[in-house]
């Protein structure tokens, strides 16, 4: 691909005056301009090509971050269980300002219902390997409310309040359950490449562990870094 | 950082003024200007802003687009990678996830996919079905082709070969499900929202086989496909 706006500007025909006004525009920067200028009040047709190959600035010339790599830590409150730690990791990608999609990874293990703390130790409804929880989802996020936070007067970070909402499978009680995930979170940028974020989710699925098959809900309250590459 | 060898590409401001803001998002402010005729330095890129650097040294964010009027040191506008409809049309990679129906049951699936020409790709999936009782896992294979590419709308149809493997929910009631296979037949539509993001909304036939017993199923489902 050429560059775009020379070749946009050669082929339009109706706008010529626009046209001839940028076209001296440009050719007054350039080390050929005066070339042009003697041909006077006739219409330019033709613009001399210069020599030099149009050398493009690639992607490689540049430091972009568009992926986003990192960890998180919280609490996890299983439906129908109890509150547990929560350890996972993220990774994301960025692909405007606005929108990004992010792949989530995270652990956890069940404790005990109310109705086996209240039954003593020889009722349990899972056994320890099915209390094991994991889940991994792809999320769609958008920055809804961009802003920045102002520790103090000279101390200030560019933030995001965002919201996130998609698809993923839960391991739990020795099933796989299709898992709806929406959440909010809130995204603080330290530097150009590290951010830290607190996050709130709630992981929904239709479970028939302890009743009739019932929607869940499992929610999740974490905080992690991510670094940008 | 590891590239302190590389001088910055530096270009020429051509449009009157060129802003920087103060990061890289809607809203902003700005807090300087560079005039035309002064020369930028690229340091950074995020999504589509380029962090740059005047020469009087203020370090700001400008918009891609307003960036795309500058001019390189030869004198010609200033060609700076960026993504637009049709791009994603090109050879190119892309890497996506759907979620659907299958008959009756939710499912996901993950997608990579490479297009090698410009109507025809080919298309890796692998996915998860919730039906009530039994939940599968399947790998699939398409190829996929697009012959039709003028309007915002790019119909598409597909051909695949999957494998299903199944896990019984209640492990009490079925002991072995064993392995299925099947052929797909299906079409779509994708759009273009922006940036590199494609949204597809697909219809596909299944025939599954399993112990010589053959079943039509049929799946919606709607995916979100970044590309590069």
């Amino acid at each position: 691909m050429e560059n775009r706006s020379q070749h946009v500007l050669l082929s339009t025909r109706k706008p010529r005056v626009i046209g001839i006004a940028l076209l001296t525009g440009l050719l007054a920067l350039t080390p050929s301009g005066p070339l042009l200028a003697q041909e006077g009040g006739s219409a330019p047709v033709q613009v001399i090509e210069p020599d030099i190959e149009p050398r493009s600035i690639s992607e490689a010339d540049i430091d972009a971050e568009f992926f986003e790599v990192g960890a998180f830590a919280g609490m996890l409150t299983i439906d129908n269980f109890s509150s547990e730690p929560l350890f996972g990791v993220s990774a994301a990608f960025h692909a405007t300002e606005d929108f990004f999609l992010q792949f989530n990874y995270g652990v956890s293990e069940a404790g005990l219902t109310s109705f086996e703390e209240l039954s003593g130790s020889n009722v349990r409804l899972l056994t320890d390997d099915d209390r094991d929880y994991s889940y991994y989802d792809f999320l769609v996020g958008y920055n809804i409310f961009p802003g920045e936070i102002f520790f103090s007067d000279s101390l200030t970070f560019n933030s995001a309040f965002y919201l996130v909402g998609g698809v993923g499978n839960t391991e739990f009680g020795g099933e796989s359950n299709f898992t709806t995930t929406l959440g909010t979170g809130f995204r603080i940028v330290l530097l150009d490449w590290l951010t830290v974020h607190v996050d709130f989710r709630d992981h929904m699925f239709n479970s028939d562990l302890i009743r009739e098959s019932q929607l869940t809900h499992n929610i999740e309250l974490s905080s992690g870094i991510t670094l940008f590459f | 950082m590891s590239q302190a060898a590389d001088p910055a590409p530096t270009l020429e401001v051509a449009d009157p003024f060129i802003e920087l803001h103060t990061a890289p998002g809607r809203g902003y402010p700005v807090f300087h200007v560079i005039e035309k005729g002064e020369q930028v330095e690229l340091l950074k890129r995020k999504t589509n802003w380029y962090k740059v650097r005047a020469v009087s040294g203020e370090t700001g964010w400008t918009k891609a687009t307003q960036l795309g009027r500058t001019l390189q040191p030869t004198g010609l506008p200033a060609d700076l990678p960026e993504v637009s409809h049709g791009q994603y049309l090109e050879s190119s990679w892309r890497v996506g996830f759907t979620a659907g129906m299958f008959e009756d049951s939710p499912s996901f699936s993950l997608t990579a996919g490479y297009r090698p020409l410009t109507w025809l790709g080919a298309e890796l999936e692998a996915g998860k079905i919730y039906n009530q009782s039994v939940t599968s896992d399947y790998y699939g294979a398409n190829l996929v082709i697009e012959p039709l590419h003028q309007w915002s709308l790019t119909p598409y149809a597909l051909a695949g070969y999957s494998q299903f493997s199944f896990d019984a929910r209640q492990k009490v009631l079925l002991s072995d499900l064993g392995d299925a296979d099947g052929v797909t037949f299906g079409g779509g539509l994708g759009y273009y929202i922006g940036r590199n993001f494609l949204i597809r909304a697909e219809y596909r036939v299944y025939s599954v086989s399993s112990n010589s017993d053959s079943t039509g199923l049929s799946e919606w489902k709607i995916g979100l496909n970044t590309f590069f």
